[in-house]
């Protein structure tokens, strides 16, 4: 499987990072880049999940904290964390993360429908649920996630 | 159909043709007024824009713009020979074919399939009804009438109207046809067709133009022997051998056409000669030559396959991906003045340079070098900033000529005369906002037409002008550009708004009883209540008033309307310049910072800790601050975002948390907070150490609070910011999706060092907060305060100053000449008298407490201030040790209570007595013998004998001025108002008249034009004696024929005029 990987249609490339303990996929084509800069500006009275918003290279980026959108305690800032920068229509959205692992080619085909204790709340955040070795990584549905609710 | 193949040939005349247009309208409208009296310069404009626009059309195939330009052409030849009066029916019709031109060039990819026969005959009957006058000019409409020209090769090139013909070679123009080569002649000269009709425009007279495709060349044809003719009709005064070298043609390729010529093509029949190709071959002709000389290949294919007879091809099939002519010509470009443009040439180049000598600078570590050029830098930077801004600033001039025609076509309509005024048309906008406030604009001007502006006999029943009055006027005003649409028509009825209001629910009747005039007024503004059915029954107004909002509003303008019934509306328009870059203040609260729009700032202001008390207070729940006598709703910005409050602890230097939550209240508070650490400090030594702390950062500047005095359209509030910063130009980034619904922020901006800051949103911030309901409840405050303090006397501006810490005192403004600071020590005692050296001499100095009983001033304080004023035709100054305040106030003078020398009475300001001070009673009495001085008319017995009559409402001042009137030896007569003056004036022999501008009954400015009017009177000397000072004041008065025009309680200059008056 390895060595086809990369010809495969059915091989998916997944930016893994970390929220909390769960270890979270995103489709490596959806982004647009890694940011080690957290400089995140407070917007007050904006929606709990939106974090603030970031200088991306002079345009003004809104940084969802991933923590907050999963109903999570959000995190002081600190080296670890990153933010994982993806395209909704014409404009940047950061989503802040705890730490970014790495990239791994996942096959479509393993990757299964969310287990049913996983729904509620935030299962719709999911796309589906990987299985590596020894973990679980939970594919993101990137839509769902940038939905704009208050 | 013509398929008009050459894109850019088709935008260059769509764009120029636009051009052509875009002043006509004013230009008709002129002539129009103009009448019989036709300024012809303006004619020969209008003439030669339809006259280019018909070529141009001509030769691209434009069949119906040209038969339009042209039928309108013959109109205004007529008018250009006097031969036509321009009677408002003859404009009309221009001005509806301009329309109709207007939109056929803006969709001229379709024009051709429009039907304009009705325009066309429109502008036949037009000139035809000039029959009388003239048979011949009529003819000229008649397509008998034409005659064909041609050279030996095509003997029936053009056709074309006799009269026309003779109107081109009036003033012994020849007749050419120029014969181009489209290859050798236009292209490779890297020209266009059109280069050259605009050329031939200039130097003569162009009549018509055409292109023969049959010569078209063939695809096997060598292209060195290709030739495509393109002919064009052209008489000038030149000769041939001149026009050679002008043209640059060959002399073989000009054809003079002779009379004789003429002469005989007319005898030909004309109809059938020209049928064959003119129709045709125009229209065929056009889409060959671009392509044929651009890329040769497929054009011989083209004649042919296009060659579908014109209108029928309903649908032309947009080839090319070419979007609709619309759409690319609306901002495809700019037109830039070339200085600007050769201006940022320069600057770009200088740019350039300082790039290279900071590159320099850096790589030889030079740090002075790096200062200087970044310097430099910056101030390139900005200069190429404001550039490139002024290329995007447009007059507004172009979008308020339009309504010269909208308010001309309306007024007609409606029956209703008005006179419209437009000034500022120079003032200048961004292209964005310009063409942004067409629409609301318009719709503004159309109510004010429409609604506001009343038919001539309700006007003249009504008293008024039978011609009503629109004024457009733009203007700067702090950075901001104010657009004013001011009627004299009916107003608004606002009763009528109000039960409109009730029915829609969206207010009660008591919030609606509390509204004032213009809060009413501004209903009109509320979606819902202003839909077309609904408003117009009622008020007239609101036709999508709402819509006019929110597009203003969008643009980052603050909308104002004042209306009163019967005597018009204003509505006043607050733009910025433009939305890019905006001025702000730089502020910030807790640990962010934000960015204020400069627009919405009207003022900063700084509490004193010590004022904190007196200057804020508690309406409700709200907070509300005093300003100049005024209350504003307060708002902390720290509560509104729900930011966590912080201090700098005085000692450690600690960012802390603050736990004061009371603005107002702060000696309750602090007293909560000394018990709060008393309960939790066990050790005593630590809680004496904190308790310090604590009352140092209260009393430390600090401590003080700066507010940002806003305004958020109708009404102004205060927002209390942690520390002011810069006032920056700004980049105005918007916010993310998910930030949209923050009504706060009107976006972000980055700032020099890469942080961001949030801008607020002004008016999303009141709502934020509910702050108009806060205004509304300080208003009713005011109100009522007012109608107490309202005795019939007028306001006057008063100093108010404090003579020791608990004393307060006033001085009115008026008398004053300036406020200075100065150092305790400077002040020198010689002869026992206090004086300071003073530009160049020395003023005397006096204080209060040596005349009257009141606080002894010391010289404590390292400063103090002198109020310095003139007496005696010098300058004394009078010393106080703090300045409070100015302010406007019509509170009650008490005369009596505290009346002693030097004070002349007492009034209540900031809750506290405060005491007016006599300036002139003080000096006078430590020197009596200055008053001798200001007051010797009078003892010289000059004044003795003479009449004063004085007339004033309030009993303190007339008082007062009866007494130093007399003092000065004059008899005085009294009044307290216009009428009872007259009567004075019947019965006893008045010499001079000291009177009060305002006044019940009958004010000063009645009176004295009464007075004026009296024969018995007209010469009588008349001194206006006010606390409204002021040029506009000043200028009513004078325009009444008061003589001279003081301030109260200046004695001096009132004793002096009358002196003047009277020895006269």
């Amino acid at each position: 499987m390895a060595e086809t990987a990369a010809h495969n249609s059915n091989m998916r490339e997944l930016a893994l990072f970390k929220v909390n303990d769960m270890i979270c996929g995103l489709d490596t084509s959806l982004v647009q880049e890694i940011n080690k800069q957290t400089d995140i500006t407070d917007v007050h009275l904006a929606p709990d999940y939106v974090r603030g918003v970031m200088n991306l290279r002079g345009e003004i980026a809104t940084v969802i904290d991933l923590r907050t959108k999963f109903g999570l305690e959000s995190l002081e800032i600190n080296d670890e964390m990153k933010v994982v920068v993806v395209r909704q229509g014409t404009e940047n959205i950061g989503l802040l993360v705890d730490s970014v692992s790495d990239v791994v080619m996942a096959d479509s085909n393993e990757i299964s429908p969310p287990p049913s204790n996983v729904s509620g709340v935030t299962g719709i955040f999911f796309d589906g649920i990987y299985t590596m070795e020894q973990d679980l990584v939970a594919v993101l549905n990137v839509d769902e996630l940038l939905k704009i609710t208050d | 159909m013509a398929m008009i193949e050459d894109e850019e040939t088709l935008l260059a005349f769509i764009e120029e043709s636009l051009e052509h247009m875009d002043g006509i309208e004013s230009d008709l409208l002129t002539i129009e007024e103009n009448g019989e009296d036709i300024d012809e310069d303006l004619v020969n404009k209008v003439f030669r824009a339809v006259h280019s626009i018909k070529g141009g059309a001509g030769f691209l195939g434009l069949e119906r713009v040209k038969e339009v330009a042209h039928a309108a052409e013959n109109l205004l030849n007529l008018v250009r020979n006097k031969e036509l009066v321009p009677t408002p029916e003859r404009i009309s019709i221009l001005l509806e074919t301009f329309d109709l031109l207007n939109s056929l060039i803006n969709d001229a990819q379709n024009s051709n399939e429009v039907d304009v026969s009705q325009q066309i005959f429109a502008l036949k009957k037009a000139v035809a009804s000039s029959e009388e006058i003239s048979d011949e000019e009529a003819a000229a409409s008649d397509d008998a009438n034409l005659i064909t020209l041609g050279i030996p090769d095509h003997p029936d090139l053009f056709s074309i109207n006799k009269v026309e013909l003779a109107q081109h070679l009036k003033g012994g123009n020849n007749l050419y046809i120029l014969e181009y080569d489209m290859i050798k002649d236009i292209e490779q000269k890297d020209k266009t067709p059109l280069d050259v009709i605009n050329d031939l425009i200039q130097t003569g007279n162009y009549l018509d133009s055409k292109v023969d495709t049959e010569k078209v060349g063939h695809l096997e044809d060598d292209r060195e022997e290709m030739h495509i003719p393109f002919f064009a009709l052209f008489a000038t005064i030149m000769d041939t051998d001149i026009l050679t070298g002008f043209v640059g043609l060959d002399e073989s390729c000009i054809h003079s056409i002779s009379l004789d010529m003429m002469s005989q093509a007319d005898s030909a029949s004309p109809a059938e000669t020209v049928t064959s190709t003119t129709a045709e071959s125009t229209a065929a002709a056009a889409p060959s030559p671009e392509p044929a000389a651009t890329e040769p290949a497929p054009a011989p294919a083209q004649p042919a396959a296009t060659a579908e007879p014109a209108p029928a091809d309903v649908k032309p099939k947009k080839s090319g991906g070419l979007p609709p002519a619309k759409k690319m010509v609306k901002d495809s470009s700019l037109r830039v003045n070339v200085k600007i443009l050769d201006n940022l040439m320069t600057m770009a180049g200088e740019l350039v340079l300082t790039r290279n000598q900071l590159v320099q600078a850096v790589t030889s570590d030079n740090q002075q070098g790096i200062d200087t050029v970044s310097q430099r830098l910056d101030l390139v930077t900005s200069e190429l900033q404001e550039a490139i801004m002024s290329t995007r600033m447009q007059p507004i001039g172009n979008v308020f000529h339009k309504f010269k025609r909208v308010v001309r076509d309306l007024s007609k309509s409606l029956n209703k005369q008005i006179n419209l005024i437009i000034e500022g048309e120079e003032v200048e906008l961004d292209k964005t906002i310009i063409e942004a406030i067409g629409d609301p604009l318009t719709h503004l001007v159309r109510n004010s037409v429409d609604h506001g502006i009343e038919l001539p006999e309700t006007r003249v029943m009504n008293g008024k002008n039978a011609e009503g009055l629109l004024r457009l006027s733009a203007y700067h005003e702090g950075g901001q550009v104010i657009i004013a649409i001011e009627d004299d028509g009916a107003g608004i009825n606002t009763e009528k708004l109000k039960e409109k209001a009730m029915v829609s629910a969206t207010y009660d009747r008591a919030q609606l009883d509390g509204m004032s005039e213009k809060e009413l007024a501004k209903l009109i503004f509320m979606p819902g209540l202003s839909t077309a059915e609904q408003v117009t029954d009622v008020s007239g107004r609101g036709v999508g008033m709402d819509v006019v909002h929110t597009n203003l509003t969008e643009l980052g303008g603050v909308i104002d309307i004042e209306t009163a019934p019967g005597a018009g509306t204003t509505i006043t328009i607050k733009l910025p310049l433009t939305l890019a870059i905006i001025p702000s203040q730089i502020i910030t609260a807790g640990r962010d910072r934000f960015a204020i729009p400069q627009v919405n700032l009207v003022e900063l202001v700084r509490i004193p800790a010590a004022q904190v008390k007196e200057r804020i207070e508690k309406i409700g729940s709200a907070l509300v601050m005093r300003l100049r006598g005024e209350l504003l709703p307060l708002v902390s910005l720290c509560d509104a975002l729900e930011i966590e409050k912080i201090y700098i602890d005085a000692e450690t230097e600690k960012t802390l948390t603050d736990r004061r939550t009371n603005i107002a209240d702060r000696r309750g508070i602090s007293h909560e907070l000394e018990e709060d650490q008393e309960a939790e400090s066990a050790d005593i030594q630590e809680d004496n150490d904190e308790r310090r702390a604590s009352s140092d950062r209260r009393v430390s500047p600090a401590s003080a609070y700066n507010v940002v005095v806003l305004s958020a359209g109708d009404f102004h509030y205060g927002l209390i910011v942690d520390s002011l910063l810069d006032s920056e130009e700004i980049v105005v980034k918007p916010l993310g999706g998910h930030l949209r619904e923050c009504k706060a922020y009107a976006g972000a901006t980055i700032q020099g060092d890469g942080r961001i800051a949030m801008i607020l949103d002004v008016v999303g911030l009141s709502n934020i907060m509910n702050l108009s309901t806060v205004a509304e409840n300080v208003k009713n405050k005011m109100q009522q305060q007012e109608s107490r303090v309202k005795g019939g006397e007028d306001s006057q501006t008063l100093l108010i100053v404090q003579n020791t810490p608990e004393e307060q005192m006033a001085i009115p403004l008026g008398l004053v000449s300036r406020i200075e600071k100065i150092k305790t020590t400077d002040i020198e005692i010689t002869g026992g008298r206090r004086n300071i050296q003073y530009r160049g001499g020395s003023l005397p100095l006096f204080s209060v407490d040596e005349v009257a009983n009141v606080g002894h001033y010391e010289d404590e304080n390292a400063n103090c201030y002198v109020v310095v004023f003139p007496i005696g035709g010098k300058e004394v100054g009078i010393l106080m040790s703090e300045i409070l305040d100015i302010l406007d106030t019509n509170e009650k003078v008490d005369d009596i209570s505290h009346r002693q020398p030097g004070i002349l009475g007492s009034m209540i300001i900031f809750d506290k007595i405060t005491l007016l001070v006599d300036l002139y009673g003080v000096v006078t009495a430590v020197m009596p013998e200055w008053a001798l001085l200001t007051t010797q008319g009078g003892e010289d017995g000059k004044g003795e004998g003479h009449n004063v009559l004085i007339v004033e409402d309030s009993k303190f001042f007339m008082n007062q001025i009866t007494e130093f009137v007399a003092e000065s030896g004059y008899n005085t007569l009294q009044a307290e108002d216009g009428v009872c003056a007259l009567q004075v004036l019947e019965e006893n022999h008045v010499d001079l008249i000291l009177t009060d501008i305002e006044m019940p009954n009958m004010d000063g400015l009645e009176l004295t034009r009464r007075v004026r009017a009296d024969e018995r009177w007209h010469k009588l000397p008349i001194i206006a004696v006010t606390s409204v000072a002021g040029e506009a004041a000043e200028q009513r008065g004078r325009e009444a024929g008061v003589d001279a025009y003081l301030i109260k309680l200046d004695r001096e200059q009132i004793t002096s005029k009358m002196q003047e008056y009277l020895t006269a």
